[in-house]
């Protein structure tokens, strides 16, 4: 009766472990568990306090911004057309802020508001006019204004007689754009297109919202057919888009067809559901673990975890495949199988364990993960499985193991005769691994659509196009993050005509610091109005006495008057330089600069300079970074992973023995290595990832081939093999026919891989009647 | 030349001369023609050489600012602007950016008044058609008249009128300011060589 009793607190004790973890799951992930930024799985990028929020400002408004342009003949018919399409994008009320909209009104205001700070304030090229001491030429070019081309009014002469504070207004706008009405247009081949930029409510927008304005753009396209448009929401939402197309469409084939099998195989749905259970305890298991040792997951550890514990399907599957024609209880099936499921689970734990020993906390996080979780579902098949299926009749299938059996012995020989052609095929992939090359710019993974690409490039061609980096620029006071900016300044205005970027936005440039302000008044008084040459200029265009006098007087009034920041953003009435500001506190003063035309992104990365307060900022460069790193770490980690999973099987089954098992998943992985070199010839973290799969999976097909044929139910090994493979296949390989790269890629390298394991395996398989010695090891 | 383009030198008698031309403007329209028919007597040259002289009367001052000097007019290419009195400089507008004695300038006015006088001094009535209303009619000495009205509310807070007359090309400007100002600009000895000189070239050059 012992064993009887221990057989039914088995499940039981496992049941009460799976309660504790589903505990423990369930009280953690009350606060935020989950993190989906996968910058995070780096040491982080140490900005300057305060810098973060004003950073992930400008990411989300940079995030949320969708920018059209209509073309028309005439700037009055694209402004026209501009309402139009404003109007439509209000009433699908998916967009918050609408715009723009520049008025007369708006730039009078700015125009009073600032008038008052012009002798403070200059545009760049007068100020470095007065700074090296050739205050003439500021009246030689009034002069050529005033006799030039474009004419002067009354107004403009009385209020403005140098013309500073008309180039210190042109100075701030960022385009030169015309307005018709208050909509901006710009002229293109020929063609006025107006500009609409309209940003989407909230911050990241539901499924709902990505697929509305998927159909919004279909829907103005038609009614537009020259209509241009981009913004990162329209990435998010086709990338959104066609992932789930793909989940629906590949998800259900691969499902079904997983069904099928299962139902055909077993002809019970037991199995099937069982199989499921293992996983899922699996996956609970992994999940608390993770959790007991980290504050927060990451969604690639979830993401990464989950796909490595799928080899634990196979687990159930080699346990019911022993059960076809058993004519023994499900206890004595579980006792054969416990020595090689445990050989193959150790192997793989370990060789997933083995990712733990990189330097990145997010595979840390891996190895944790897809560790606890196969142990976790390895042991629901050691302990639940014979318990829930003991009375489970399954259907004889002796035809299909025979067949399964036969493969297994003959494949051996077939491979033999086909050597030759074998060797020129181990050829042609070693050439083909030669091709292989790192690939990892994040982009490549995001595979936008084409149409949605030629949009942008479009839409790059008529306008100027913002940049994703940025730089921040803190100072520990005012007048120190003002002198940095500067400094960044002229090192940007050089990459400019070096050709690294096209413009760059900075509030340095239009702003100064109060004592900066009066050195502008005072230079201005000594250069020009307290000097006979101003009084001279004047008199030369006609200006009487009294007039001369008042301008004296305006200068001097103006002493002591400074604009500060902030009244400077609110006079101006730009949000986009708005959003640049980070704010004084404690710690500093932080902002930002923005990009445009980004050609040459690593000239730009060559500013950062931390001690200097300078960040470069490339969210997309440093996950491209993140990804090459980690792809090169797992790989040598992969070796490491061979390296704990040989001392295993040493230890288990001798020197020889463990050299052939673990064989048969680095062929495969060297075959699809040298595949992929042919296929595309870019390899990337998430091929590697797959490898650490092939790994699990191919010490598994490789234990179960060798072992010993004669044994009882050696058919049922070989045709666990095989419905394993067949069931990896549909669930993991049909992932190749995804159009998004990520999803194909780790498909395509886990299908190739699980084909060459299936064809190695049988190479393990010893002939019957000889027993070796092996055979009476566990 | 024609007549109109003898302008007077003295300010006093170029007040004289605008007034007259605003009575001119009133009565003197023998005819309307169309701006085809105008289309037509215009030569389409891809180069224009002449000896300007604008008058800026101004309410501010007692008396009017007065330049002379040469302009070289490239079709698709630019402007270069060289004043000879009283007060030596050039500016040059040249693909859509301006530059002042040799350095880059801002555009007064913006880009889009820049195109505009750019489409006026070359008489490309297609271009002005959409931003003005015009007026087209012949004047007694036979030659064309156009009287232009911004259309853009933007552009008529910064021109209220536009006249230009000619024969062949465009050779007397008038633009009235909103407030009263206005500037008078004529051309004469207007040629239109087959290439540029490479001082010319040089001078275009950005």
């Amino acid at each position: 009766m012992r064993p009887e009793r221990r057989r039914a607190a088995g499940p039981l004790l496992w049941l009460a472990v799976l309660a504790l973890a589903a505990g423990l799951v369930a009280t953690r992930t009350q606060g935020p568990w989950l993190n989906s930024d996968l910058l995070d799985l780096l040491p982080g990028q140490t900005l300057p306090p305060g810098a973060q929020a004003l950073s992930e400002g400008y990411q989300r408004r940079f995030a949320t911004q969708t920018l059209w342009l209509i073309p028309a003949d005439t700037g009055a018919d694209a402004a026209e057309q501009a309402r139009a399409l404003r109007q439509t994008l209000a009433t699908s009320g998916l967009f918050h802020d609408i715009g723009p909209s520049l008025d007369a009104e708006a730039m009078r205001q700015r125009y009073q508001a600032l008038y008052r700070y012009r002798f403070n304030l200059l545009a760049d090229a007068d100020q470095a006019a007065l700074d090296q001491r050739r205050p003439r030429a500021l009246i030689d070019q009034a002069l050529a204004r005033v006799f030039g081309p474009f004419g002067v009014s009354s107004g403009q002469l009385g209020s403005d007689p140098l013309f500073l504070f008309e180039r210190y207004l042109q100075s701030l706008a960022p385009l030169a754009l015309e307005l018709d009405g208050k909509i901006p247009l710009t002229r293109h081949g020929q063609r006025y297109w107006s500009l609409t930029v309209a940003s989407l409510a909230g911050n990241g927008f539901s499924l709902a919202d990505q697929s509305r304005l998927l159909a919004l753009t279909e829907r103005l396209q038609q009614r537009w057919l020259a209509l241009r448009f981009t913004g990162v929401p329209l990435y998010s939402a086709a990338g959104a888009d066609s992932a789930r197309r793909e989940i629906s469409t590949i998800g259900s084939v691969s499902l079904i067809a997983v069904v099928v099998l299962f139902l055909a195989l077993f002809a019970s749905p037991r199995p099937m559901l069982l199989a499921l259970l293992s996983v899922a305890s699996g996956v609970l298991c992994g999940l608390a673990a993770c959790l007991a040792l980290f504050a927060q997951l990451n969604l690639l550890t979830l993401v990464f975890g989950a796909s490595l514990i799928g080899v634990a399907v196979d687990y159930s599957v080699h346990f019911f495949c022993h059960r076809f024609a058993a004519r023994e209880s499900a206890w004595r099936t579980r006792q054969r199988l416990a020595a090689p499921l445990a050989l193959a689970l150790i192997s793989s734990v370990l060789g997933y364990l083995a990712m733990g020993l990189a330097a990145f906390p997010g595979l840390r996080q891996v190895a944790v993960f897809s560790a606890a979780g196969l142990t976790g579902a390895w042991l629901t098949v050691m302990v639940v499985l014979p318990a829930l299926s003991g009375a489970l009749a399954l259907p004889p299938r002796q035809r299909l193991l025979a067949a399964a059996h036969r493969w297994r012995l003959k494949w051996p020989g077939l491979l033999r005769r086909g050597r030759w052609p074998l060797a020129l095929l181990a050829l042609l992939l070693a050439a083909g691994a030669l091709r292989l090359h790192g690939a990892d710019d994040v982009r490549r993974f995001q595979s936008p659509p084409p149409w949605l690409e030629a949009q942008t490039s479009s839409v790059q061609a008529i306008l100027p196009g913002g940049a994703s980096q940025y730089l921040i620029v803190h100072g520990d006071d005012e007048s120190q993050w003002w002198q940095r900016e500067q400094r960044l300044v002229k090192s940007l205005q050089a990459r400019v005509r070096d050709g690294a970027l096209d413009d760059f936005r900075a509030l340095s440039q239009g702003w100064r610091p109060a004592a900066e302000q009066q050195r502008t008044h005072q230079q201005l008084g000594a250069g020009l109005y307290q000097q006979p040459r101003l009084a001279a200029y004047l008199q030369r265009l006609g200006f009487g006495q009294p007039a001369i006098e008042a301008q004296r007087q305006a200068w001097r009034d103006a002493a002591g008057r400074e604009l500060a920041l902030r009244d400077w953003l609110r006079a101006l009435g730009d949000d986009g330089l708005s959003a640049q500001w980070g704010g004084c506190n404690a710690n500093g003063c932080t902002s930002l600069v923005s990009l445009g035309g980004l050609q040459r992104p690593a000239a730009l990365a060559a500013l950062q300079n931390p001690a200097g307060g300078v960040y470069f900022v490339d969210r997309a460069g440093r996950l491209s970074a993140t990804f090459a790193a980690l792809r090169h770490h797992l790989g040598l980690l992969l070796i490491a992973a061979y390296l704990l999973s040989g001392v295993v099987l040493t230890l288990v089954r001798g020197p020889r023995r463990a050299l052939s098992l673990l064989g048969v998943p680095a062929l495969a992985s060297l075959l699809t290595l040298g595949a992929l070199g042919w296929l595309g010839g870019g390899i990337s973290l998430i091929n590697v990832v797959a490898l650490y799969l092939v790994l699990g999976i191919g010490i598994d097909y490789a234990i179960f081939c060798a072992q010993p044929t004669q044994q009882h139910g050696a058919g049922g090994a070989a045709l666990a093999v095989l419905v394993s493979a067949l069931t990896t296949g549909l669930s993991f390989g049909l992932l190749s026919l995804s159009s998004t790269r990520l999803v194909h890629d780790f498909g395509l390298t886990l299908l190739i891989g699980i084909l060459g394991a299936l064809l190695l395996a049988p190479l393990l398989s010893r002939p019957p009647p000889a027993p070796s010695e092996d055979t009476t090891r566990p | 030349m024609n007549a109109i383009a003898r302008l007077p030198r003295s300010p006093l008698r170029a007040l004289c001369y605008g007034l007259a031309l605003w009575l001119l403007a009133a009565t003197a329209q023998a005819a309307d023609v169309s701006l085809d028919q105008i289309r037509e007597r215009l030569v389409e040259v891809p180069i224009v050489r002449a000896d300007f002289q604008q008058q800026q009367h101004l309410s501010l001052l007692p008396a009017p600012l007065t330049a002379t000097g040469h302009i070289l007019l490239v079709r698709d290419r630019g402007l270069v602007w060289t004043v000879a009195t009283p007060f030596q400089s050039r500016i040059k507008l040249v693909n859509g950016r301006l530059y002042s004695n040799g350095q880059v300038g801002l555009l007064p006015g913006g880009e889009q008044f820049a195109r505009r006088l750019m489409e006026v001094l070359a008489g490309d009535i297609a271009a002005l058609e959409p931003h003005f209303d015009i007026q087209a009619s012949e004047l007694k000495n036979g030659n064309w008249r156009l009287a232009m009205t911004p259309r853009n509310a933007n552009l008529a807070q910064v021109l209220s009128r536009l006249l230009v007359t000619g024969d062949s090309s465009p050779s007397f400007f008038r633009l009235d300011y909103p407030n009263g100002d206005y500037s008078i600009t004529t051309l004469t000895h207007i040629e239109y060589p087959e290439a540029l000189s490479a001082e010319e070239e040089r001078q275009l050059a950005p």
